[in-house]
């Protein structure tokens, strides 16, 4: 069984996500700061941590910043604090994902299990997300921006960004599209496109007149990431 | 700079007046006293009519004739045509001359000036200082000479004389250095005066305006962000009490923001921690009541955030990046979509712009939201007209009258269509000042469908 450390200083928010774990079949664990949540990791660790932004104490930044500098287990961050610029602060200082409060219980169910599965299967190891370059191009995983050669920002939808994340992390292996349907996609999501509408539109993305393609598509298999990206 | 000193402007003035009138005074010392003007040249008659018997009498056998000292010998066809001066003098050293070189009056020719009464003093003063000894060129008595005092004096002279060959001998004072000198050293004087001044001028211009343009420029970035580095505290005291102040008030202008920030951050946590609670304690409730707490916590927790977002927006704070606007329309309608909305995109496949990605993001948000909301659908097209992007979002509603046009661009507004619908009426606010802070804007037409058009311009790249 998976064990989910819920970290918030609201009782009745960590008790009623505690539940929700527990109903979805993790061990559900809770702490109500940073200081508790490092004592019971040490105790009986975690496999996924949520962790709430504004706590007294230790914030929820910090916190992150400081177990994805020791490779701890991946974190969603969960926050009042819901735009754009706040969203891309916390990824940066090192979590998987990011959902604004309040959220669906069984979305944040759903993203949980995306980054657990997502973190299982990828070749990169756990940090801070960085920065990765293919090919000219250099796909920020943090901000979740895509640079074209010519140092244009090249935004990407969040089936596109999912999709290209899987398939950086991936490379050069064939992912059929079932494959790249769990990884980047929780079952909440109602991405009801199909995969292969996206992957033209980032191939599309992708394309530069007299390079080879990025995406190739294996017939009867899946796609494939036809170069493995360097570290920016 | 040494305008670090802090004076105030009045005695760098000061300064620049008291060097200025030094700068003067030791420039026409140099000129007047230390190269004084030649007096002009002044010739002894005695000397000057023997230097030109002895040169007759070469030029009559046809020898060469060695050049004098400040003076020239030419040989022309006839009498030099100058016109006399007129003074008592002439007559009697014309006949003088005729005498020493033996030729009749008529084919002599003198013309002379006096020399100026000051000049023929201080010759004379220093004829009798050195005993007469400068310059007695000659033995002979002096022939000008009246029987009171030394020697006739001659400035500007020409002498004349017919040869035998019936061509004329002429020796003549060279001036040409006398008239000039008085012309140059004004020039001279004036002009070095003058450029010495303007140098003096220009390094206080300077040294004044430098640290006015920099505070100025300071006070500037300050301005359109508080949390620049402050006013450089320099230059004139007068500009370092003004950088002081500004300095001062950016303090307070930072304390504000941060403390604002603070109480957004506070406010969010406040209001959405409570809203979390609601949906977590809905998550065992029937699906139809878990359907309506979700869909109220959202439309409060959308007012929230659009609360939010309008006060902490600083539309100048965002970086700018070269980004491909058609990517980032259609990712977010494709987002939309994603999830149920009634949204299409048409347009380029590329159409790059320079522009705050968050805030050009949260400008499609706001319109394709207020479309979906009050319009059912949202018709997005994007398209390059003469160097601008323009964005239309269309939609499928009542549309906006036109008197109600601008009143909806103010904060806290909606159309009198959507007054029964949600909403705080900022998203149209937030994105008009977020596209003119790129240069554009947001206007609003009938669309075909009567429903609202909202054009968004953005200059491309």
């Amino acid at each position: 069984m998976q064990r989910v450390l819920i970290v918030d200083d609201d009782e009745e928010i960590r008790s009623g996500l505690v539940q929700v774990f527990a109903r979805a079949g993790f061990d559900a664990d809770s702490a109500r700061d940073a200081a508790q949540m490092d004592q019971k990791l040490s105790d009986k660790g975690a496999d996924l941590i949520v962790l709430d932004l504004m706590m007294p104490g230790e914030d929820g930044l910090s916190a992150a910043r400081r177990l994805s500098a020791r490779g701890g287990p991946p974190v969603i961050m969960l926050s009042a604090l819901g735009d754009d610029a706040d969203r891309i602060v916390g990824l940066e200082v090192g979590a998987d994902d990011y959902l604004p409060k309040p959220c669906n219980p069984r979305e944040l169910v759903a993203r949980a299990r995306a980054v657990l599965r997502r973190v299982r299967d990828s070749e990169t190891p756990r940090g801070a997300p960085e920065a990765l370059r293919f090919a000219g191009f250099r796909f920020d995983l943090a901000r979740r921006e895509l640079t074209d050669p010519d140092g244009v920002l090249v935004p990407l939808s969040t089936g596109e960004f999912r999709l290209l994340r899987v398939l950086t992390e991936r490379p050069q292996r064939v992912l059929s599209r079932e494959q790249l349907l769990d990884a980047a996609f929780s079952e909440a999501d109602v991405f009801d496109r199909a995969v292969d509408v996206q992957i033209s539109r980032l191939r599309k993305k992708l394309e530069r007149p007299g390079t080879s393609e990025l995406i190739r598509t294996v017939r009867g298999e899946g796609y494939l990431f036809t170069v493995r990206p360097g570290r920016a | 700079m040494t305008s670090g000193r802090g004076l105030p402007i009045a005695a760098h003035l000061a300064l620049l007046v008291a060097i200025a009138l030094i700068a003067a005074h030791v420039a026409i010392f140099i000129v007047v006293v230390l190269s004084p003007a030649r007096p002009a040249e002044v010739a002894r008659g005695d000397v000057v009519l023997s230097l030109f018997a002895e040169g007759y009498a070469q030029a009559a056998k046809g020898q060469d004739l060695a050049p004098p000292a400040g003076a020239t010998w030419r040989i022309r066809a006839d009498r030099p045509v100058t016109s006399p001066h007129g003074h008592s003098g002439l007559r009697f050293a014309r006949a003088m001359i005729a005498r020493s070189i033996g030729v009749e009056r008529e084919k002599v020719f003198v013309d002379f000036r006096r020399p100026p009464r000051d000049v023929i003093m201080r010759v004379r003063d220093r004829e009798r200082e050195w005993g007469g000894a400068v310059p007695p060129a000659s033995d002979q008595p002096p022939v000008f000479d009246s029987p009171r005092r030394g020697f006739v004096l001659m400035s500007a002279y020409t002498i004349a004389a017919e040869l035998p060959d019936g061509r004329w001998l002429v020796l003549r004072q060279r001036r040409d250095a006398e008239a000039w000198s008085w012309i140059a050293r004004l020039a001279l004087s004036i002009g070095g005066t003058m450029i010495l001044l303007l140098l003096v001028a220009l390094v206080f211009a300077r040294r004044l305006a430098a640290p006015i343009s920099r505070f100025a420029s300071a006070v500037e970035r300050v301005g359109l962000d508080a949390r620049e580095a402050p006013v450089p505290e320099a230059g004139p005291r007068e500009l370092r009490s003004a950088a002081r102040a500004v300095n001062a008030m950016q303090a307070r202008l930072q304390a504000l923001v941060a403390q604002r920030t603070e109480m957004l951050a506070t406010v969010a946590h406040d209001l959405r921690t409570p809203l979390m609670r609601l949906r977590l304690a809905a998550d065992g409730a029937e699906p139809a009541l878990q359907d309506k707490i979700a869909r109220e916590a959202a439309e409060i927790d959308g007012l929230v955030g659009s609360f939010i977002a309008f006060a902490r927006d600083d539309p100048t704070r965002e970086a700018r990046v070269k980004l491909d606007l058609a990517a980032l329309v259609q990712s977010i309608i494709d987002d939309r979509a994603a999830i149920g909305q009634a949204t299409t995109f048409d347009g380029p496949e590329r159409l790059v712009v320079l522009g705050q990605p968050i805030g050009l993001k949260r400008v499609i948000d706001n319109l394709v939201d207020n479309a979906v909301k009050y319009g059912v659908r949202a018709r997005v097209s994007l398209a390059l007209n003469g160097g601008n992007a323009i964005m239309s979002v269309e939609d499928d509603g009542p549309g906006i009258a036109a008197a109600e046009r601008e009143a909806v661009f103010r904060p806290f507004v909606r159309g009198t269509a959507s007054a029964l619908a949600s909403g705080a009426g900022l998203g149209l606010s937030a994105a008009r000042e977020i596209a003119r802070a790129h240069g554009g804007d947001v206007d609003i037409e009938q669309a075909e469908s009567g429903g609202a058009r909202l054009i968004v311009r953005i200059p491309a790249v």
